[in-house]
């Protein structure tokens, strides 16, 4: 009795029977809603995070390529230089043996601050014959992207190669740490979250049967969307930038600091040889010669122990003086007899990664969103409701279900397919200069978010929303022809 | 009757001391036999010769045959390499091929035809008649020549300065000097350089006058020279180096040489040259095609290292006052051997 009393009837207290009867509507409305909102929610959440992945990966090979060329930037001037020495030294007859002058030029080539783990001379049967590690000698080092040389012996046959390895640390390309990837990928869940939350206050629960407009297509959903990709597309981007800025640091100082290095260490053997620093001859040739091909390099003097100038070549670009010179001592049978100071140019970001990755970035976002936006207008086509991933999978790919939404759900995303064709342009113009760069990843990651958007009008198309298709391709055909006219 | 006894006596003389290398201990059974003919002990080049056909993976067996030299030996030679059978010959130095392979024009039967031989230290096949031509031998002929090739001998003398006028002395008595004056002329005219040139007197034997010397370096000096050449001449890169060098430092004349030993332990300023363990190495490499890549010694090309030493006598360049360039430096190799003085006043 007491049971049913509670439940049927309670005439001494009908607030509370109200609230519990107003409780179960909104519990059995909010079902409604979930039920009908799961499929849409799941298509949501799996475009967002597909395109959370995507724009992960577009950065990611943004950085390995940019990071890559950064090592082979500061270590192929280094690696040549020490090749060269290498072969005359094999002209002299000399040997690989740990006691010979190639060794030495190993480690000395080592000591020019790169921040390289060792050197070694590989074999043509692959087995180390030199190292500065000597520990090495014999191994056979597993191919893992090192700089490498080839290197011929005095009658042009190949005698193995020189091969740079950087610490393992440096070799570490990732730019994220699983952490941060998962907090990327909690970002969908939890615009999912506001965007029902957002639906569930904002809207009453409408008539089952009735064609209505999808609510997970409204403009709100779209950009907030938007911002999720664009606040993870923030994330991964600042976090290549930081990274790689810390590396462009390094790889700038490093010509200057190497070419201090090695031209106190030229002048040196030529003062040890027996020539008077007053009567070097042919080194403003080589200041000249070292000026041209250091990059950042902004002056270079040579002074003797008193302060004296003996040589001085400056660029064509003025010094940053804020920046202290490079200062390495000349040696004289390991006393200090002068100094070369270099002193380098103001630092220049190469600020082309950075915008290609942005905009391809921003494509991904737009592409993906667009993509979506196609995908849960079939989801949820008049507010019907279908269970399981088969019975949607059959409703996407049905032939009888060519026009699902109402007009208006043409106009949701009315920004979207302009700013996608602008960004399309955007994308193929950077692509052309990282073309011209012989960048080819880097212009196949300017082109993911183009194909994107093109894959978006096609599906556009293929469910029969032939005026969001057209509006996307000339849109982005417009705009590329605009780009590439400015570019 | 003395003929036979005398070919007899002249087998036994015969300073073609047999010396039988003892097989390597990983000489397979099949192992090619290598016929080493030397005038003289095993040195630097030989070592490399084995070392560039052990790096190779082959281990033949070596028979060491000394050559006297002398003339009147070689048929004795030609008859002893002819017994031993070999697989291949090794020589070295002009005369010592000469003597195993013949002139290119010769008398086929009083040479070695039909092995394959593979000489070094031959500075110019050609001109000592082992070859008509450079571009097609077309005989069981092929080596490394030693000597770095003219224009890359002048390319590192003009690395050094750039001379303008270059002298050269020509002896008549060695032929070899004419035909590199010939060259020279011929390079110069290209490189819009301008020869200096003088030619040794002979004396009434029809011996160059070594007395002629100083009057003829100082000439040349005289003429406008800032350079002087010593090819390969042995009498003049050789027999008297000492005194050409030390003439051409009072008369203020930067020396080149194509003799290795007049930079390393004479006066000459700096020269061009192969060093004598790669060349080995690479004559080793022909042996190898030749026994085991399978080709006939007739296609194996006469060629010399594509690398080669340049070496600067530091203490010449100090008197000189004529330091060699940084950009030099960076890819020579500096010697100090002791000079002879140079005599004071006129």
């Amino acid at each position: 009795m007491t049971i049913n009393w509670q439940v049927h009837g309670m005439p001494d207290r009908p607030a509370f029977s109200e609230s519990l009867s107003m409780l179960r509507r909104r519990t059995q409305a909010a079902a409604r809603w979930l039920a009908k909102a799961h499929e849409s929610a799941v298509v949501w959440m799996f475009s967002l995070g597909v395109g959370i992945v995507l724009l992960g990966g577009l950065v990611q090979a943004g950085y390995r390529v940019e990071r890559q060329a950064l090592q082979h930037q500061q270590v192929a001037p280094l690696l040549g230089e020490l090749v060269q020495q290498v072969e005359a030294g094999l002209a002299f007859g000399a040997t690989f043996t740990p006691d010979s002058l190639i060794q030495l030029r190993l480690d000395q080539a080592l000591a020019q601050g790169l921040h390289l783990e060792a050197i070694d001379i590989v074999g043509l049967d692959g087995r180390v014959l030199l190292s500065t590690q000597g520990e090495r000698l014999g191994a056979r080092p597993a191919p893992d992207g090192s700089p490498a040389v080839p290197l011929t012996d005095a009658t042009g046959q190949p005698a193995g190669h020189v091969l740079a390895r950087a610490p393992r640390a440096e070799q570490d390309l990732r730019i994220l740490s699983p952490g941060t990837w998962g907090f990327a990928l909690v970002l969908p869940l939890l615009a999912l979250a506001l965007a029902l939350r957002a639906v569930w206050r904002g809207k009453p629960a409408g008539v089952a049967g009735t064609r209505r407009r999808p609510w997970l297509c409204t403009s709100r959903v779209w950009w907030l969307g938007f911002a999720v990709l664009t606040v993870a597309a923030g994330l991964l981007l600042a976090g290549a930038a930081g990274r790689l800025q810390r590396h462009l640091d390094d790889a700038a100082a490093a010509p200057v600091k190497r070419a201090a290095v090695v031209l106190a260490l030229r002048i040196g053997q030529a003062v040890d040889a027996g020539v008077p620093l007053e009567q070097l001859q042919g080194l403003n040739t080589m200041l000249r010669q070292r000026l041209r091909e250091a990059p950042g390099v902004a002056e270079i003097r040579l002074h003797d122990r008193q302060g004296a100038p003996l040589a001085v070549q400056a660029g064509p670009v003025r010094a940053d003086d804020t920046v202290p010179a490079e200062v390495a001592p000349v040696l004289h049978r390991g006393a200090p007899v002068a100094e070369v100071r270099v002193q380098r140019t103001p630092p220049r970001t190469p600020w082309l990664l950075l915008d290609i990755l942005g905009v391809a970035s921003a494509l991904v976002a737009v592409g993906v969103l667009l993509i979506g936006h196609e995908l849960v207008l079939q989801a949820q086509p008049g507010g019907a409701v279908t269970h399981g991933a088969g019975a949607l999978w059959q409703r996407l790919t049905g032939r009888g279900l060519t026009v699902t939404a109402g007009a208006g759900a043409a106009d949701d995303a009315p920004i979207a397919e302009p700013m996608a064709g602008v960004l399309v342009g955007a994308a193929l113009a950077l692509a052309a200069a990282a073309l011209m760069r012989s960048d080819a990843s880097l212009a196949l990651a300017a082109l993911a978010g183009p194909a994107l958007v093109v894959l978006a009008a096609c599906v556009a198309w293929r469910w029969g929303r032939a005026l969001a298709a057209h509006r996307l391709l000339s849109g982005a055909l417009i705009a590329t022809a605009w780009c590439l006219v400015q570019g | 009757m003395t003929r036979p006894w005398g070919r007899a006596m002249a087998a036994a003389c015969l300073v073609v001391a047999h010396a039988v290398t003892p097989a390597l201990p990983d000489a397979a059974p099949d192992a090619p036999t290598i016929a080493m003919v030397l005038p003289r002990e095993e040195q630097l080049i030989e070592v490399g010769f084995r070392e560039g056909l052990r790096q190779r993976g082959l281990a033949p067996r070596f028979e060491l045959v000394r050559w006297s030299g002398r003339a009147e030996d070689q048929e004795a030679l030609v008859a002893r390499l002819r017994a031993l059978a070999p697989d291949l010959i090794y020589t070295w130095g002009a005369a010592t091929t000469l003597a195993v392979a013949g002139p290119a024009e010769g008398d086929a039967g009083r040479y070695i035809r039909d092995r394959p031989v593979v000489f070094t230290d031959v500075d110019d096949p050609v001109a000592s008649k082992l070859l008509a031509q450079w571009a097609r031998p077309g005989r069981n002929l092929t080596g490394v020549p030693r000597r770095a090739p003219l224009a890359a001998q002048w390319a590192a003398l003009r690395s050094y300065r750039p001379f303008r006028r270059i002298g050269v002395i020509v002896n008549p008595a060695e032929p070899d000097t004419r035909q590199a004056r010939e060259a020279m002329g011929l390079l110069a005219q290209q490189q819009g350089l301008v020869l200096v040139d003088a030619t040794l007197p002979l004396d009434a034997h029809g011996e160059p006058d070594a007395q002629a010397l100083p009057a003829l370096v100082r000439d040349v000096a005289a003429r406008g020279a800032e350079v002087l050449y010593l090819g390969d001449s042995a009498f003049l890169a050789h027999t008297h180096r000492g005194t050409v060098t030390r003439l051409a430092r009072e008369a203020g004349l930067a020396t080149f040489c194509v003799a290795e030993g007049a930079v390393r332990q004479s006066g000459c300023l700096f020269g061009l040259f192969s060093e004598a363990g790669n060349t080995g190495r690479f004559a080793g490499y022909k042996a190898w095609q030749i026994l085991r890549g399978g080709q006939r010694v007739q296609d194996v090309p006469i060629e010399t290292l594509q690398r080669f030493s340049l070496v600067i006598n530091m203490p010449v360049a100090r008197e000189l006052a004529l330091y060699p360039p940084m950009a030099v430096l960076q890819a020579a190799e500096v010697v100090a051997p002791p000079l002879v003085p140079r005599r004071q006043g006129p």
